[in-house]
């Protein structure tokens, strides 16, 4: 019984330490959060880190329970005192307790966390203040249009595709592959993956496929700022793979304003 | 014809046969017949294919090449002579040798087979090894040094892949130790059907080499997936990967057949379902998955291959991409459970043994290996989490949250056998503990990537290269390591100094744990998959993640050298220097020639170390 | 004969030993798993008619040469059938006889199959023929080893002679046949009418 109880204090113990620091390094686990998404995102994996870390705990200390508690003592070659084959209550709390985790885990945050990203989108669909962005991938490339501004594709200063969004306002991007699109042309773009670290989220585009992706930038920054603040392909997608990467901004909504007009002075200059 | 038929080539003794005349050596002679075979084929297709424009090896006729030199290489390596001429009913000419000579030709013995696998096996893992610490070197800089085009870098990572998936983590501990062991565990002479396992081995040298060799025909950039439709407009290079897949396949798909039909129909008296030994089940857990799953993937490759050669525009057009994307995953997952299964299984093996305490809930886990195999066939769409449609999403997750029940199971058997155990702490007890370690980092990373919404963020970033590498090197190479030093005294009837393994062990474990925990974090901090190039501020820590990486590559090289040098030159070991009770411990060590003399005949279970406990196995004369 | 672990005794050569009922449960057992790893990538490909092509059936496809193979193989078949007859009477000329007809059977049975996949009537590029080739191009691949094993089983029964002292490879040839007899017309109902 001994080493039940004594195992036992020191597992809550560790383990409430543990999870102090895990709710502390847990806020921190997606580095740096730009968007509504990426906060949430943010919640359940903290959540899940608290979950887990006793757990790993509990396991960790039965290897060094096995490393020194129970280490056969030198000159000791006789088997072990203690030979349960089966013990009811421990192989029940188990069976249980993992059951009940799970379950408990899909509820919250899997089912839950979904269903909150799914609801976002259909509310941002309803509202009259949603941004639609049309993002087109193609080997090896982005280029983003607006089409509520007008604007075919969105360009810097240097001609490279960029991305510019305005702060707290709901986005709606549509991701489209490049492509005609007849279903036997053999030219068809492959899939990729529209990936900004900063948001939380990505998505895949598929050729002959529309897909969606909600997201409400929360930060004003950009990628120059900070390096997670950047649209990236995370498929592999060919050897362009590794540079189909474009420049994000995220600015104040009046300089949003003033971006779009610069932008529709750019598009009839040309 | 002279031969008269019938005319019996058996000699009457059962001695073991002598080198005959001398002859020349069959991987030789196998390499001949293979470009012979090549030549041939290649030529024909090329001759008669209408367009002029084709070069002479073309992507079609390299198929058919590389068919012809398939069949040359494994006929000419024995199959010809020992397994064809045979079931045409000629008379037999092949005689085993005796010697390390039997290790470089076709042999019936599961003990060389099972060698043969594991030294091949490891060849592999070198070669994708090499590869591994190429990107690696790459990777220590932001910008292209080492490698000229991002296709080379991408190349490489393709062949470090499909080389460590199929013929390291499918191969190694279910080919190399399953066809080992089992036939001893089981209380046999032979396997089931031993003829056809002696031919498949061969395939895995030539499964290597296609892989590592795909870069002659052209650099291909889908790494070991092979996503389409990239992979159909891809250099040709990755028909090489196809066909080395393909060819890697059929031998784990003999290996499964024959390790069924040995577990199920050779089992000594006595050793009934209740008495089967842990590892057992974890083969035959294994051995139906890669009996449903490896033709299922074989026959998606074909179509493929002939999607990229033909061209048919299978997975091109509009909607079917994804297509290929859910053949491909419905073989992929239940992949990872062949690799960890017999992980789990050999730490049920080793752990009663090493502690001297009776294996606790036995059945549990059994009932765990069996649920991991159902289970892993509903969980493959997890791999595509931002990919599909939101329809599926949440019943995938459900399934991949539940799959970790059954895979705790192992934990909870392995706790419980420790619990007040006397354990002792050797080499690969360690080394099993360690496993442990790496496994629930990988199971409990797993976790976050179930959850669709943090998949979102994670998928295809260093977060879950991190995660899988967890896995596979944490839990089957590591246990894989555990088991070479275990059953080292019986390989070779040599052991191993344990400060020296302890050693290699906490080498490997180190590294291990600091270069790819770091994964996690350069994953988490933005660090996306397949690029040579990354934005500049995250080339500190891959800088010195290369540098970990690096230590744990040499960690590898000195286990497996001090192995190969125990192996040779060890200090001689006892019989049964664990005081297993198992029935491969019944065999000599080293185990060369018959298992057992006389049929054994298991009256009491393997694992149950309490006083009372009888002997497991009597031998009646 | 002792139990050498090289088994060079016993095993290199099929058919000359007697087998016991453990021998013979054990090489059912197995050829059973084989034929269920076979039968995967055949259920593979007929679900992936249905997703890429759903249930359309080209108009063009040729029709007699599958009806004709289908009559082919059932007649190769019987013969393996009485071939397995002759067996259990140990009737050596018996079985060459009816393997002779068997083999001349099948193997007009794989130029048949292999007709409507390779004349050129169906567009390989059309999500009926892209299915519909490498369909039948699979089971003309699984008959052709098949085939194989036919003259295998027929040469060694010849060759062997007297010698053999169990026909366990002349019921497996059959077994094999019935199953790609049943695989075949699986898909060539699924092909041509579902
Ligand atoms: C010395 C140890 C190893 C190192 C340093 C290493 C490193 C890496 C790196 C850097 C990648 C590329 C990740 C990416 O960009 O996607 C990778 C991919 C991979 N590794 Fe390893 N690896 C090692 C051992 C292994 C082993 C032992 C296995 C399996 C048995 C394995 C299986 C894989 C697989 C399947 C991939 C994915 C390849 C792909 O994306 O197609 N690795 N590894
Ligand atoms: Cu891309
Ligand atoms: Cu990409």
């Amino acid at each position: 019984m001994g080493d039940f109880w004594g195992f036992g204090i020191i597992w809550v113990v560790l383990s409430v330490i543990a999870d102090w620091i895990a709710s502390i390094v847990g806020r921190h686990f997606y580095v740096f959060t730009a968007s509504v998404q990426a906060q949430e995102g943010q919640a359940a994996a903290s959540f899940l880190l608290m979950t887990v870390v006793p757990i790993f705990v509990f396991v960790v200390m039965m290897l060094f329970y096995a490393l020194f508690r129970f280490r056969r003592r030198k000159g000791d070659t006789g088997s072990s005192t203690s030979q349960v084959k089966f013990n009811k209550a421990y192989v029940g709390l188990w069976v249980t307790l993992s059951l009940v985790v799970n379950l408990f885990l899909f509820v919250h945050p899997t089912a839950s966390a979904m269903q909150v990203y799914w609801q976002e989108g259909q509310a941002y669909n309803k509202s009259s203040n949603e941004l639609i962005v049309d993002v087109t991938a193609q080997q090896w490339g982005w280029s983003f249009s607006y089409p509520q501004y007008g604007i075919q594709e969105s360009v810097d200063s240097n001609g490279n595709d960029v991305l510019y969004l305005p702060v707290d306002r709901p986005v709606k991007f549509v991701l489209n592959s490049y492509g005609d699109g007849d279903g036997l042309s053999e030219q068809i773009d492959v899939i990729h993956s529209f990936w900004i670290p900063a948001f939380g989220m990505k998505t895949d585009v598929i050729p002959g496929e529309t897909r969606y992706e909600y997201i409400t930038p929360t930060v004003i920054s950009d990628t120059q700022q900070n390096g997670m603040m950047r649209v990236q392909c995370a498929e592999v997608c060919g050897p362009g793979h590794p540079y189909m990467e474009s420049n994000l901004h995220v600015v104040s909504q009046s300089n949003f304003a003033s971006w779009v007009q610069q932008q529709l002075k750019l598009q009839s200059g040309s | 014809m002279s031969v008269t038929p019938g005319n019996s080539p058996l000699q009457a003794t059962g001695e073991l046969p002598v080198v005959p005349r001398r002859r020349m050596s069959p991987p030789m002679k196998g390499v001949i017949w293979a470009a012979i075979g090549f030549l041939l084929l290649n030529s024909i297709v090329s001759g008669i294919d209408p367009d002029v424009l084709h070069s002479y090896v073309n992507q079609v006729s390299v198929v058919f090449g590389w068919m012809g030199a398939m069949v040359g290489w494994l006929f000419g390596v024995g199959g010809w002579d020992a397994l064809v001429k045979p079931a045409f009913g000629f008379p037999l000419k092949w005689k085993e040798t005796v010697g390390w000579r039997r290790y470089f030709e076709y042999s019936t013995d599961h003990k060389v087979i099972g060698i043969q696998y594991m030294v091949s096996s490891g060849l592999g893992f070198l070669i994708a090894g090499i590869a591994a610490m190429m990107m690696r070197l790459q990777l220590m800089s932001d910008h292209m040094w080492l490698f000229q085009y991002s296709k080379g870098y991408l190349t490489t990572v393709g062949v470090h892949g499909t080389i460590m998936m199929f013929s390291v983590g499918t191969v190694f501990m279910v080919g190399g130790l399953g066809n080992y062991l089992i036939p001893m565990m089981v209380g046999s002479n032979s396997s089931a059907f031993s003829r056809l396992s002696g031919i498949s081995v061969w395939m895995v040298p030539a499964g290597i080499m296609t892989v590592a060799f795909s870069p002659l025909l052209g650099d291909w950039t889908t790494g070991w997936r092979g996503y389409q439709p990239l992979a159909s407009q891809d250099g040709d290079g990755i028909i090489f990967y196809y066909l080395g897949v393909f060819i890697l396949l059929l031998s784990s798909l003999i290996v499964a057949l024959n390790l069924v039909a040995t577990i199920v129909f050779k089992r000594a008296p006595g050793l009934t379902w209740n008495r089967l030994p842990m590892y057992a089940w974890g083969m035959l857990a294994v051995s139906f998955l890669n009996i449903i799953w490896i033709p299922e993937i074989m026959m998606t490759f074909i179509l493929a291959l002939l999607a990229k050669i033909v061209p048919l525009p299978l997975f091109t057009a509009v909607g079917s991409p994804m297509v290929y994307l859910q053949m491909f995953w419905l073989f992929g997952h239940p992949e990872v459970y062949i690799v960890v299964v017999p992980a789990l299984a050999l730490w049920m093996e080793i752990l009663p043994v090493l502690s001297k305490k009776t294996l606790f809930a036995r059945q549990w886990g059994v009932i765990g290996l069996v649920f991991v195999m159902l289970l892993s066939g509903m969980v493959w769409a997890h791999h595509l989490f931002p990919t599909q449609g939101n329809s599926t999403i949440l019943p995938i997750s459900f399934f991949t949250e539940m799959i970790s029940i059954p895979t705790g199971f192992a934990f909870m058997v392995a706790i419980g056998t420790i619990w007040k155990s006397k354990f002792t702490l050797n080499t690969p007890s360690l080394l099993v503990l360690m496993s442990m370690f790496n496994f629930l980092i990988g199971g409990l990373t797993g976790v976050f990537l179930a959850d669709p919404m943090v998949n979102m963020q994670l998928h295809d970033t260093f977060f879950v290269v991190g995660h899988f590498h967890y896995t596979i090197i944490g839990g089957m190479v590591f246990s894989s390591f555990a088991a070479m030093y275990y059953y080292l005294p019986k390989f070779s009837g040599r052991t191993f100094n344990d400060k020296w393994g302890q050693f290699g062990a906490y080498w490997i474990f180190i590294a291990f744990n600091a270069t790819f925990f770091q994964f996690f974090i350069v994953g988490l901090r933005g660090m996306n998959r397949w690029v040579p190039v990354y934005p500049h501020y995250l080339m500190w820590q891959n800088f010195e993640i290369s540098i970990c990486a690096f230590l744990l590559g040499f960690g590898f090289l000195y286990n497996i050298g001090y192995i190969i040098w125990a192996w040779v030159k060890g200090p001689a070991a006892e019989e049964n220097p664990w005081k297993a009770k198992t029935l491969e411990w019944y065999a000599p060590s080293p185990a060369v020639g018959t298992n057992f003399e006389t049929e054994p005949q298991v009256v009491n279970g393997f694992y149950d170390y309490s006083d009372g406990a009888g002997e497991a196995v009597v031998f009646q004369s | 004969m002792a139990a050498s672990s090289n088994q060079s005794n016993d095993v290199l050569y099929p058919m000359q030993t007697p087998l016991s009922r453990a021998d013979l449960f054990k090489l059912k057992g197995g050829l059973t798993l084989f034929l269920i790893g076979l039968a995967v990538p055949i259920l593979l490909l007929l679900e992936m008619r249905y997703v890429v092509a759903g249930g359309y059936v080209a108009p063009q496809v040729t029709q007699w040469p599958a009806i004709a193979a289908t009559v082919a193989m059932l007649l190769s078949g019987l013969f393996t059938v009485a071939g397995s007859k002759s067996a259990k009477k140990a009737n050596r000329p018996g079985i060459v006889r009816s393997y002779n007809w068997a083999i001349l059977f099948a193997l007009i049975a794989i130029i048949l199959i292999g007709i409507p996949a390779f004349n050129g009537v169906l567009d390989p590029v059309s999500h009926y023929g892209e299915t519909f080739i490498p369909t039948m191009g699979t089971i003309d691949v699984y008959l052709f080893f098949t085939w194989i094993g036919m003259l295998a089983t027929r040469s060694r029964v010849k060759r062997l002679g007297n010698k053999i002292e169990n026909y366990w490879g002349v019921y497996a040839t059959n077994i094999v046949l019935w199953f790609m007899f049943v695989c075949w017309v699986v898909t060539w109902v699924q092909l041509y009418y579902l």
